[in-house]
C-alpha cells in the first residue's frame, strides 16, 4: 500500500494550519514590486537623470544615456481592485502617516547629494533639491496596499512645448485683451502627476412612475348643444428596467487644482497607463490623493446613479411624469488609483494671478483668461444701436405725422435681434473668463 | 469474544432466498419466514455461511409504534386507486424487522494533499433608492469567494468511515432516507455493542461484500474527510479539486448492523412490493403504485351510470314530446355529458400516477 508521494510544488511556503496532523502550504506571495528609492544618477556620469517624454525614458541631459523603464502598457486592462471591507476600512482609517510614501503629512528629507534638509510639501512626493538639483523620489517606501498608485501615464508633453501652447491658447478669440499672448512667456510650467480614481461599475435600476398621456376624446356641449373635441390626461402607472455599465469613470483625488479645470483638461486616454515605475516620477512631481477612496466613490456613486436616473426617465415618451421613483443596486465595483500627467503654471497679467493647466498627454490647455470687457461692451453696443436709432427715428417722424409705422416695427425687430446676439455673446465671455 | 456472543449468533441459522440469492442469518423461532429483499419465495435453510463471526455493533430500534404507523399512514394517503393489500393493517401484518450489514473501517493515512480553497470575503456594495426628491443609499456586504491553490502533508487517523458490506447498499441507503448514498442515515454513535438480546427476533441479512471489496470505499469517505479537514487546516470556506496521494497503515474493520422495517404489498398482477422503514429515523420508502384495475372499475362504473342517464333522457324525451316538456328530458342529457366526461378520468388518474411514481 505505497504510492508515489508528490513533494509539494518548490515555490510553496509554509503557511499557518489549524489542525494538527496536517500541513498547509500556499504560493509563496509574488515578490511586491515595491518601489525603492532610487539615486537618478547616470551611472555613466554621475549627472542627475529625469524622465524625457520624447525619449520615452530616463536620460542623461549631460552625456545623453538612456536608461529604459520596467514597465509595461497595460491600458484600460490595469488591474482593478475590489471594494472588499478590508480596502474600505483601510481608507477610512488610514491616517496619512500610515500611508507611507504617499500622504505624509510634512516631513523633512535629507538630500542625499549635498546634505540639506529639505522640508516636503504635505502631499508632493518627488521633489528636486533645491540647493543642488538633485532628483531623488521621496516615495522611499511605498505600503505594501493598494493605495500607492500602481499604473500611470507617462508624460508626451515636453515641457518646452508648453509655453508655445499656451501663446496659442491665449490668442485665441477676441474679446481678450490683445496683449494677452505675451503673458504666457512668463509662466513657469511644473510638471505634476495629480491623483486620480477610477470607477468601474453596473447599474441595475428599476423604475415606476405614473405617467400621463394626452387622450382626445368627444363631447357634447350642452350650453352649445353640439359635439366638441377635448384632450385629457390618462394616467397609469408604468414601469421599466435598465442596466448601465461604468468603465474607468475618472474621480479626481486632488483638492488643489479646480474640479472645473480639471474637468476642461479631459479627456484623458487610459489605454496609455503604465504600470508604475518610480523612474517616470523623476525630475518630475507628483502629489498624493487628497481625496480618499471612500469620498471619491461616493462621488462617482452620486454621478453613476443620476445617469442612471436620466437613462430611466429617457424610457418614459411622455412629459407628463410624476410619483417618479426607482433604485439603482450596485454590482462589480472596482477602483483604481493612478497617476496622470499635467503641467501647471500661473501668468500675471496687469497685476493679477491667473492659474492655467496644461493636459501633459494631449496637450489640452485649460486656465482662467482675463476677458477685454470694453471690448465685448462695444460689440454689444454695437449690435444694439441700430434698431434703437432706427425706432426712435421712426418715432420721432411719427409724431411729427409721417407714415413712419413700418420703419418703427423694423427698428424694433432690429433691437430684438441685436439684444438676443448680444446676451449671447455675454454669456460666453463670462464663461471664458475661465475657460 | 465471549462464548455467550458466538453461541447466540451461532443460534442463527442460515438461510438464502433461491429468487434473489440474498443470504440470511434466521432466528431460530422465525420459521421460514418470506424472503424480505424481494417477497417473491420463502427463506430456505442453507449450508453454511461467509461471515461466520458475530457483528460488534448493533445500532437498536428507536421508533415507537405509533410513530411507525403514522408514518406509514402518511406515506399510504397520496396513492390513489391503492392497491387491496394496500392498507395500514395489511402493512403491518407483514412487518418484518431486518438487520442490514454495513462496515466501518478505521485506518491512517500518511501523505500529500493538493487543492483548490476557497476564502470568503466580504464585499462593500450598495443600492440606492430615489423616492422621488432624495436619494438614500442602503450599503450591503456581500460575500465572495477567493480560491487559491495550497498543498500540505497530511498524517491522521480515521475512525468510523461508512463502507459497504453488500452490493445493495447504495441502493438501501438512498431508500432509507440518505440524499447521498455515502451518508448513511443512521446516527452510528447510538450504536450499542453486540450481545445476545440486541437482536431481538429480527432476522439479519448476511453481508455478501469483503473487507477488501469494500476498502476503495472507505478509501473514498477517507479521502472526503480530508478533503475537509484540510480546508479547516487551510482555514479555508471551500474546496474542490482536492487530492491525497497516501500511504495507509493496515484498516480495522468493524461490522456494524442498522435496523430497518421491511414489509409489502402486492400490485395488480401479484407481485409483492417492499416497502422499507428506517428504524433509527422512522423515514418510509417504496415504490407506490396505483391499482389499474380498481381505477377501471370506477371508470366502468361512471360508464354505466352514463350509460343509464343517457336511457334516462330518451325516456324523458318521448314522455316530453307527449306533455311537450322537454326540460327534465334536457338536465338529464346534460348530467349524461358530465358523466361521460368523468369515465375516463380515474384511468387517466392511475396511469398519471403510476408513471410519476416511476420516473422517480
Ligand atoms: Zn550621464
Ligand atoms: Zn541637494
Ligand atoms: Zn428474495
Amino acid at each position: 500500500m505505497s504510492e508515489t508521494l508528490s513533494p509539494i510544488p518548490p515555490d510553496y511556503v509554509r503557511v499557518e494550519s489549524k489542525l494538527e496532523g496536517i500541513t498547509v502550504y500556499a504560493p509563496a506571495p509574488p515578490a511586491e514590486q515595491i518601489p525603492d528609492a532610487r539615486d537618478f544618477k547616470c551611472p555613466n556620469c554621475g549627472a542627475t537623470t529625469a524622465y524625457s517624454p520624447r525619449a520615452a525614458s530616463v536620460t542623461c541631459a549631460n552625456c545623453g544615456s538612456i536608461y529604459t523603464l520596467q514597465s509595461e502598457n497595460v491600458g484600460r486592462q490595469a488591474a482593478e481592485f475590489e471594494f472588499t471591507l478590508d480596502a474600505v476600512k483601510h481608507a477610512q482609517t488610514a491616517t496619512p502617516q500610515q500611508l507611507r510614501g504617499w500622504g505624509v503629512t510634512r516631513r523633512d528629507l535629507r538630500c542625499e547629494n549635498c546634505g540639506a534638509t529639505v522640508s516636503v510639501a504635505p502631499t508632493e512626493l518627488a521633489t528636486t533639491c533645491p540647493f543642488c538639483g538633485s532628483n531623488r523620489v521621496a516615495a522611499r517606501t511605498a505600503a505594501p496596499d493598494a493605495f500607492r498608485p500602481r499604473v500611470l501615464i507617462p508624460f508626451q508633453i515636453e515641457r518646452e512645448a508648453c509655453v508655445q501652447l499656451a501663446r496659442a491658447w491665449l490668442a485665441r478669440g477676441w474679446f481678450y485683451p490683445s496683449d494677452l499672448v505675451h503673458a504666457a512667456r512668463g509662466a513657469q510650467f511644473t510638471g505634476i502627476y495629480l491623483p486620480f480614481w477610477t470607477f468601474s461599475a453596473r447599474v441595475h435600476s428599476a423604475w415606476r412612475a405614473q405617467v400621463g398621456r394626452e387622450k382626445r376624446e368627444q363631447y357634447f356641449d350642452m350650453g352649445e348643444m353640439k359635439f366638441k373635441t377635448r384632450t385629457r390626461l390618462e394616467w397609469n402607472w408604468e414601469q421599466g428596467k435598465i442596466s448601465l455599465p461604468f468603465n474607468d469613470e475618472l474621480q479626481s483625488g486632488t483638492r488643489r487644482i479646480d474640479a472645473s479645470l480639471l474637468k476642461r483638461l479631459a479627456p484623458y486616454h487610459l489605454h496609455a497607463l503604465v504600470t508604475y515605475d518610480p523612474g517616470f516620477l523623476a525630475g518630475w512631481r507628483a502629489q498624493s490623493y487628497e481625496i480618499g477612496l471612500n469620498e471619491a466613490w461616493d462621488a462617482a456613486r452620486g454621478n453613476m446613479r443620476e445617469i442612471a436616473r436620466a437613462a430611466c426617465l429617457e424610457q418614459i415618451d411622455s412629459r407628463h411624469i410624476r410619483n417618479f421613483s426607482m433604485n439603482a443596486a450596485f454590482d462589480d465595483e472596482a477602483w483604481r488609483f493612478i497617476l496622470l500627467p499635467a503641467y501647471l503654471a500661473t501668468y500675471r497679467f496687469a497685476g493679477k494671478t491667473h492659474q492655467i493647466a496644461i493636459n501633459g498627454q494631449t496637450g489640452q490647455v485649460a486656465g482662467e483668461k482675463p476677458v477685454a470687457w470694453l471690448k465685448v461692451w462695444l460689440a454689444v453696443g454695437a449690435l444694439t444701436l441700430p434698431g434703437i436709432l432706427l425706432a426712435s427715428a421712426a418715432a420721432l417722424l411719427g409724431a411729427l405725422r409721417f407714415q413712419t409705422g413700418g420703419w418703427f416695427v423694423l427698428g424694433l425687430i432690429l433691437f430684438v435681434v441685436g439684444a438676443a446676439l448680444a446676451a449671447a455673446l455675454l454669456h460666453r465671455a463670462t464663461r471664458a473668463q475661465d475657460a | 469474544m465471549t462464548n455467550e456472543l458466538a453461541d447466540a449468533w451461532g443460534a442463527m441459522h442460515p438461510a438464502h432466498c433461491k429468487n434473489c440469492h440474498a443470504a440470511f442469518l434466521v432466528p431460530p423461532q422465525a420459521g421460514a419466514p418470506n424472503c424480505p429483499n424481494c417477497f417473491a419465495a420463502r427463506l430456505e435453510p442453507m449450508p453454511a455461511l461467509q461471515a461466520d463471526a458475530p457483528p460488534e455493533l448493533v445500532i437498536p430500534f428507536s421508533v415507537s409504534d405509533a410513530t411507525l404507523n403514522a408514518n406509514l399512514e402518511r406515506w399510504l394517503r397520496e396513492i390513489p386507486f391503492k392497491p387491496a393489500s394496500l392498507n395500514l393493517r395489511a402493512l403491518q401484518k407483514n412487518l418484518v424487522r431486518v438487520f442490514l450489514p454495513m462496515y466501518l473501517a478505521d485506518a491512517r493515512a500518511y501523505g500529500t494533499w493538493t487543492s483548490q480553497m476557497g476564502f470568503d470575503y466580504l464585499v462593500a456594495s450598495s443600492e440606492e433608492r430615489f423616492d422621488g426628491t432624495n436619494w438614500v443609499t442602503q450599503r450591503l456586504n456581500e460575500t465572495r469567494v477567493r480560491w487559491e491553490p495550497r498543498a500540505g502533508e497530511l498524517t491522521r487517523a480515521y475512525e468510523n468511515l461508512p463502507a459497504p458490506a453488500s452490493e445493495a447498499h447504495a441502493r438501501w441507503m438512498i431508500a432509507l432516507g440518505a440524499a447521498d448514498w455515502r451518508e448513511p442515515p443512521f446516527d452510528s454513535l447510538r450504536a450499542l455493542a453486540f450481545a445476545p438480546d440486541t437482536l431481538g427476533n429480527a432476522i439479519v441479512q448476511a453481508p455478501d461484500l469483503a473487507p477488501n471489496a469494500a476498502w476503495q470505499f472507505a478509501r473514498a469517505q477517507l479521502e472526503r474527510r480530508a478533503a475537509r479537514e484540510c480546508e479547516t487546516a487551510a482555514n479555508a470556506q471551500h474546496h474542490e479539486k482536492f487530492e491525497l496521494r497516501a500511504a495507509y497503515g493496515e484498516p480495522r474493520w468493524t461490522l456494524l448492523l442498522l435496523p430497518t422495517y421491511v414489509t409489502s404489498y402486492s400490485d395488480d398482477g401479484g407481485k409483492w412490493i417492499p416497502v422499507r422503514v428506517n428504524g433509527q429515523s422512522g423515514f418510509v420508502n417504496g415504490i407506490k403504485r396505483a391499482s389499474m384495475q380498481r381505477a377501471h372499475s370506477w371508470s366502468i362504473a361512471l360508464g354505466a351510470a352514463a350509460l343509464g342517464a343517457f336511457l334516462l333522457a330518451a325516456l324523458l324525451g318521448v314522455a316530453g314530446a307527449l306533455y311537450d316538456a322537454f326540460l327534465p328530458a334536457l338536465f338529464v342529457l346534460g348530467v349524461t355529458f358530465l358523466l361521460c366526461l368523468a369515465a375516463p378520468v380515474p384511468l387517466l388518474l392511475a396511469w398519471q400516477f403510476n408513471r410519476q411514481q416511476a420516473a422517480k
